[in-house]
């Protein structure tokens, strides 16, 4: 029965398409037999006139057939080399040894090509993207002979759509896109039952930014594939008998990207989790999960967090200048205070340095760090500020240690002091140095460098047993001062005066 | 009531606590407490408490960059007016002579008179000091924490009380060394600078406990370095023993200011042990000697030290009746042999009791003839006893022979001539002079006389053979031809 409708609905597309000019552009020059002299015996002249025109138009003879297999092998062949020459240099850039078996097989009948080949070989990225171009528009060329030759055959149509898709990621030319689109719709009108087709038709509007669509063709290639996969109880529940998880998980996960570049947080959220649901691969959930994170990152502000990734991307740039003023922008629209607190340590860290304005930059992570402790939010500090911030305070107390400000060096080392991170010992190490006229706080500070010996080094250890010898024999502990002369005997550089 | 205690306990509570927070400072009594900078720059981004803290911890660590340069340049300063006061007094002494140093110590009238003869030198001194000093306290006001500062006012201090009111700025000295080393106790010659304010003061308590400090610090502080090869045995290093030397010397020395004889006794061995020097070890043995008189009597020594010093002021009744009355105190027999022979001297030189005295020297030889076990070291001194034994009654005999009273002569000088001193033969000599009318006596002493002394002087042999002639004369004409002989031996001795 099925088939039956299948059939029909085939000939009404043929027979619409034939009118409208529309479905088939090329389409193919049969080679009619004479219907006079084409009869079989039993059947009555009129229904063999009509099924020999029906046949006519829905049916490819055999050398057509194997003209457009001749084709279709040629553009799968270049579509495959182009395909695997671009994600081979995409994710291994350089000389590859399939590659050039590839390309050796192929320059037999592409001499042309194997030239530029010979250049991309040189791994510059522009002649690669040329050459799987060249590569690609060579295999349309050829798919669209076959198409000429066999234009119902879905493999070939199929073929051209991934082609043309190729090229409009390659290119980032959207008139392949729309092109492929159309192709899309085309299929559409023949199979609607194909949830790949929906879900290419979501990919290209993805290409194209066009969201509200990009999510319609996820949504529907969700409930085709729930459709085709069947049904079985487990438990009195109805549950998808042979769903292929993966491909649904990725509708899912269309669904909720889409509903994300709509700003539509909530559904995003919805469609995401319930992707983390459905999977078992650690990765793939680890992507989701930093997906959410990513709309969440402002308790659902997507608009920020886009905004915040441009500034990022300024920022990596070297436009510290600007990237500092788009994230103050950004503070303004901030509606949660972790994002606020990020946004604050950014700037400071720019401040600090890159523009040096190291007064600024310190304040303004003290209060963000002041804000999160004395406010209770309900997220922890992040150790990252702390160190950042404990940094900020060493770098500043050497600075002003140089500076002969001995006041605020002792301060800002002090502060230093306070947080746990890799240069604890040596703010420890400065205070000494700093209070070396006060035994008792020179001791204070050293033995504190030492209970984290494994931040220092083997010269700082040396001077921090020098200051201990000093000032224990200064309070006239001379058994103590002894133990630590000793350890100071073998080097030079430390007999008295 | 029961809300008036409840108030009463929070008040209570919160002054422990602010007493603990006070206490828990680590503090160090500097007197002058620095003074910072007002206009410091306010940290920004900081811990309210941590600045807090901070300021309150850092007026005992350090003081502002401006702060410790000014008052590096003003101890700069003030040790320049130092070095030219030292090398003023160095001068100053040099005119002086060691009557300078003695004033240092003795503020008496003489020194007085000696140094008012510099009195332009004395005044550059002190204006020198006074700069040092005004320099040094501004320096320490900026900044107090270096020691050096400190102890070159400590310096300015003792050098001034060399020049005049030596208890006000040895008072001042020692203040300002107690200050240093109550935060730097790992310089030994900072206690002993402080012992020796206190010596000068004449507190000899707190002096031999920094002189203490000082040997102790000196010790621990030298085997420091003993595992380096540069300072290995680093007491062999002579400068190190000297110093190591001198606190002991002057433990000895308080001890025995505070009578302590055994103890100073027992220190002055351990300086023995180490002294290098010649000049140090007469120095000890001296002193040693002077611990051991009358058993170490101590105070009977420093008695007669202050008699000794009448006797250089000519007060020699008073001299002799204070060592009288000294004999009294002693215990030990040749401390009292000393004493008699200091009497006897004194009656004998300057009181005109000469009998007394050949008598009361003569009884000490006599008791001390049976002695056999005299201390080697103490020999030279009974010699002396001897000798002066002797020369008393030789020259009681002579006085005699001048007052022609010729019996008593003949006794003193019989007398002189049986005690074994060098010129026993002089009363030998004098005896057979006085005995010249019994040629036979007179012969027999000058020979006698002649074949002992082989060294007699050409006037002495002269003279005695000018005796022998005489007597040889009245025995008659057997003796002609050695008669003859004297004969000959008088014209050639003449000739020379």
């Amino acid at each position: 029965m099925n088939f039956k409708l299948n059939i029909l609905l085939l000939s009404l597309l043929i027979i619409y398409s034939c009118a409208t000019d529309k479905f088939v552009k090329n389409t193919p020059v049969f080679n009619y037999h004479s219907i006079e002299n084409f009869s079989l015996p039993g059947i009555d002249s009129s229904v063999a006139r009509n099924a020999i025109q029906l046949s006519d138009q829905m049916i490819v003879n055999f050398n057509r057939r194997n003209e457009a297999k001749f084709w279709y092998d040629k553009g799968l062949n270049s579509f495959q080399i182009a395909d695997s020459l671009w994600r081979i240099f995409q994710e291994k850039p350089g000389q590859d040894s399939i590659t050039v078996h590839i390309y050796t097989t192929w320059r037999q009948e592409h001499d042309t090509v194997f030239q530029l080949i010979k250049i991309a070989n040189e791994f510059n990225f522009n002649k690669l993207k040329e050459i799987c171009q060249l590569i690609l528009s060579t295999g349309e060329y050829e798919v669209n002979q076959a198409k000429h030759f066999n234009p119902f055959d879905l493999d070939i149509r199929s073929l051209l759509i991934k082609i043309l898709m190729k090229l409009g990621e390659i290119t980032q030319d959207t008139v392949y896109f729309a092109q492929s689109i159309e192709e899309l719709n085309n299929f559409l009108l023949v199979d609607k039952s194909n949830p790949y087709i929906y879900e290419k038709l979501a990919e290209c509007y993805y290409a194209l930014n066009e969201w509200a669509q990009c999510y319609r063709y996820f949504h529907e290639a969700e409930v085709v594939l729930k459709i085709v996969s069947g049904f079985k109880y487990e438990n009195n529940n109805m549950v998808y008998s042979s769903i292929d998880t993966m491909r649904w998980v990725y509708y899912l996960r269309g669904q909720g990207e889409a509903k994300a570049r709509l700003y539509d947080s909530e559904k995003a959220i919805y469609y995401l989790t319930k992707g983390i649901e459905l999977n078992n691969s650690i990765e793939t959930k680890k992507q989701l999960q930093d997906y959410i994170d990513w709309i969440n990152w402002d308790g659902g502000n997507i608009r920020a967090a886009e905004f915040r990734d441009e500034i990022l991307k300024l920022e990596n740039l070297g436009d510290y200048k600007k990237a500092r003023s788009g994230y103050l922008d950004l503070y303004r629209v901030l509606k949660t205070q972790k994002a606020k607190s990020e946004i604050n340590w950014k700037i400071a860290s720019i401040e600090f340095n890159c523009l040096g304005k190291k007064k600024e930059a310190i304040n303004r992570l003290f209060q963000t760090i002041q804000n999160i402790q004395k406010k209770n939010y309900s997220y922890s500090l992040n150790t990252v500020y702390l160190k950042d911030y404990a940094a900020m305070c060493y770098s500043l107390g050497l600075e002003y240690f140089n500076q002969n400000k001995y006041r605020l060096s002792y301060i800002y080392l002090n502060q230093a002091s306070k947080f746990n991170w890799e240069h604890k010992a040596e703010s420890y190490f400065y205070l000494a140095v700093l209070s070396h006229q006060n035994p008792e706080e020179t001791i204070l500070n050293c033995e504190k460098a030492l209970a984290c010996s494994d931040q220092l080094t083997e010269k700082l250890t040396e001077k921090v047993y020098e200051m201990l010898a000093v000032s224990y024999r200064r309070k006239g502990e001379f058994e103590i001062a002894q133990k630590y002369y000793d350890n100071l005997s073998s080097n030079e550089q430390f007999i008295e005066n | 009531m029961k809300v008036f205690t409840k108030k009463l306990l929070v008040a209570l509570f919160v002054l422990i606590i602010v007493i603990s927070i006070s206490c828990n400072t680590t503090k160090y009594n500097l007197h002058l407490t620095p003074v910072f900078n007002k206009d410091f720059e306010q940290p920004i981004g900081v811990d309210s408490l941590i600045v807090a803290r901070s300021d309150s911890i850092m007026q005992y660590l350090f003081v502002d960059f401006s702060s410790e340069q000014k008052a590096k340049k003003l101890a700069k300063k003030a040790h320049s007016y130092l070095d030219q006061a030292d090398s003023i007094w160095k001068e100053l002494k040099q005119i002086v002579g060691d009557s300078a140093q003695l004033f240092s110590i003795d503020y008496s009238d003489s020194n007085t008179n000696v140094l008012a003869q510099s009195s332009d030198l004395i005044k550059k001194t002190r204006d020198n000091l006074q700069n040092s000093e005004k320099n040094f306290l501004q320096s320490i006001k900026l900044n107090p924490f270096p020691w050096s500062t400190k102890e070159g006012l400590a310096q300015t201090y003792v050098l001034w009380a060399k020049i005049e009111n030596p208890e006000i700025y040895y008072e001042k000295g020692s203040n300002t060394f107690s200050d240093i080393v109550n935060y730097e106790k790992g310089e030994h010659f900072l206690f002993y600078n402080l012992g020796e304010c206190y010596f000068n003061l004449k507190k000899w308590g707190q002096a031999l406990k920094n002189y203490r400090q000082a040997e102790k610090v000196l010790l621990a502080t030298t085997s420091f370095f003993s595992n380096n090869s540069h300072y290995q045995n680093s007491l062999k290093d002579s400068s190190k023993k000297d110093l190591y030397f001198t606190y002991l010397y002057s433990q000895a020395v308080c001890l025995a200011r505070m009578y302590k004889a055994k103890e100073a006794l027992a220190t002055i061995k351990r300086a023995k042990k180490i002294v290098s020097s010649d000049k140090n070890r007469k120095i000890v043995e001296r002193f040693e000697d002077w611990l051991n008189w009358d058993n170490g009597n101590i105070q009977a020594a420093e008695q007669k030290s202050q008699i000794i010093q009448l006797i250089k002021e000519g007060k020699y009744s008073e001299s002799v009746s204070k060592f009288v009355a000294l004999k009294n105190q002693l215990s030990d027999q040749f401390a009292l042999d000393e004493i008699e022979w200091r009497i006897a001297s004194l009656e004998f030189k300057y009181l005109g009791k000469k009998e007394q005295a050949c008598n009361r020297l003569l009884n000490v030889v006599k008791k001390n003839e049976k002695i056999s076990y005299y201390p080697p070291h103490l020999l030279p001194t009974y010699n002396k006893y001897v000798t002066d034994c002797g020369v008393m009654h030789f020259h009681l005999g002579m006085d005699y022979i001048q007052k022609a009273d010729y019996k008593k002569a003949q006794q003193y000088l019989e007398q002189g001539a049986k005690i074994n001193w060098y010129g026993n033969y002089k009363c030998q000599l004098e005896l057979a002079k006085l005995n010249k009318h019994d040629p036979q006596t007179s012969l027999e002493i000058i020979e006698s006389v002649l074949q002992t002394q082989s060294d007699l002087t050409d006037a002495e042999r002269l003279s005695a053979l000018e005796i022998k002639l005489g007597a040889l004369k009245k025995l008659g004409p057997q003796y002609l031809n050695e008669t003859k002989q004297i004969y000959h031996q008088i014209r050639e001795l003449q000739k020379k």
